[in-house]
């Protein structure tokens, strides 16, 4: 095992977090290694560093207490919650999608009503004039009308004619 | 009881089985808190909040890992968000947390005070990662399993903060890493 692996697999090793194979690989390389061994001492010097700085701490007599009027607390708001959300699914769902189909289904009859009535007028044999006028504006055929008398257009044409230029 | 008998009746919403995992596992989440958060109020709150999440969170237990694992990775990962919030405040809130300098004197217990505290400043100097891997591994004696486990990481990863970990610590601390010292 050379080096640089050795001295990653260091503070596992130390640690006795390795595996049997690691351990002794690292165990024979670090008996032939100065270099390894003095890293391996340091780490250990640094680990007892660390270890004597151990200022713990202990929960106070009435964590318990505490902490049991918080799950009361945080309980009581769970429930308040769930019973709006109970509250919205069975109440104002329903309410709302009866609204909106009822709005539908008036909306949808007026549309409805129009329609029936402007095909029931053009049916009618006695409102002939009425189909004509529906195919005009359907395929826009007005546009092949003559100007109106008196408009812009119709002197335009009468001049074009009175001097025998192409319309 | 036996812990999973008791693990078992506070899924079911035992609040005095919990009470007793509480009381079990208090001083080593309110340590773990305390030794990111350097405040003790500010660490028996963060216990406080990781317990209640704790009770609140019993579908997210999963029975493949311990329980303890379970908890530390909850007060873990609460630290390191609270770690994140309080970066963000201005430093003038941030230097009410920080105890007076102590003068170096050449006594016996203030040097042990001046190295004990050189060794938690260059501890909260490491980047996140390497701190939370260092403080469970130093402090809370986990495996690293059970490291990868809270950190959400793999072993080698584990390892490999560590390695970095310690190297940092090694440049920082070189004055006091004296055989003699020890």
């Amino acid at each position: 095992m050379k080096c640089q692996k050795v001295r990653k697999r260091l503070p596992g090793f130390l640690d006795h977090q390795v595996s049997k194979r690691v351990s002794e690989k690292v165990t024979y390389h670090l008996e032939t290694c100065q270099f390894c061994r003095e890293e391996a001492e340091a780490l250990s010097l640094l680990s007892a560093l660390l270890r004597e700085e151990r200022e713990s701490v202990k929960a106070v007599p009435y964590f318990w207490n505490t902490l049991e009027q918080r799950i009361i607390q945080a309980e009581a708001n769970r429930n308040a919650l769930d019973a709006i959300l109970e509250w919205v699914n069975r109440t104002l769902i329903p309410v709302g999608a009866t609204v909106v189909i009822v709005i539908g289904l008036f909306v949808g009859a007026r549309l409805g009503g129009t329609v029936y009535t402007r095909i029931a007028q053009i049916l009618n044999p006695d409102n002939s004039s009425l189909v004509l006028q529906e195919i005009d504006q359907s395929l826009n055929l007005n546009i092949l009308n003559d100007f109106p008398q008196e408009s812009i257009g119709e002197i335009y044409i009468g001049l074009l004619a009175e001097n025998n230029l192409p319309k | 009881m036996d812990e999973s008998e008791l693990i078992h009746r506070y899924i079911q919403g035992d609040r005095s089985a919990f009470r007793q995992l509480v009381e079990k596992y208090q001083d080593q989440v309110l340590n773990i808190s305390y030794r990111f958060l350097r405040n003790k109020e500010e660490a028996e709150e963060a216990a406080q909040e990781v317990f209640l999440k704790v009770y609140l969170s019993t579908n997210s237990y999963q029975h493949k890992t311990k329980f303890s694992t379970w908890l530390f990775r909850i007060a873990v990962n609460y630290c390191i968000n609270k770690l994140r919030e309080k970066r963000k405040l201005p430093s003038s809130q941030l230097e009410e947390d920080l105890p007076a300098p102590v003068e170096f004197q050449p006594d016996r217990l203030l040097e042990q005070e001046n190295l004990n505290r050189a060794v938690r400043e260059a501890i909260d100097s490491l980047p996140e990662q390497q701190r939370a891997a260092i403080l469970l591994s130093q402090y809370g004696e986990f495996s690293y399993q059970e490291m990868a486990q809270m950190l959400d990481c793999s072993i080698s990863a584990v390892e490999s903060r560590l390695f970095r970990a310690k190297e940092n610590l090694r440049k920082i601390l070189t004055p006091f890493l004296k055989k003699d010292e020890i």
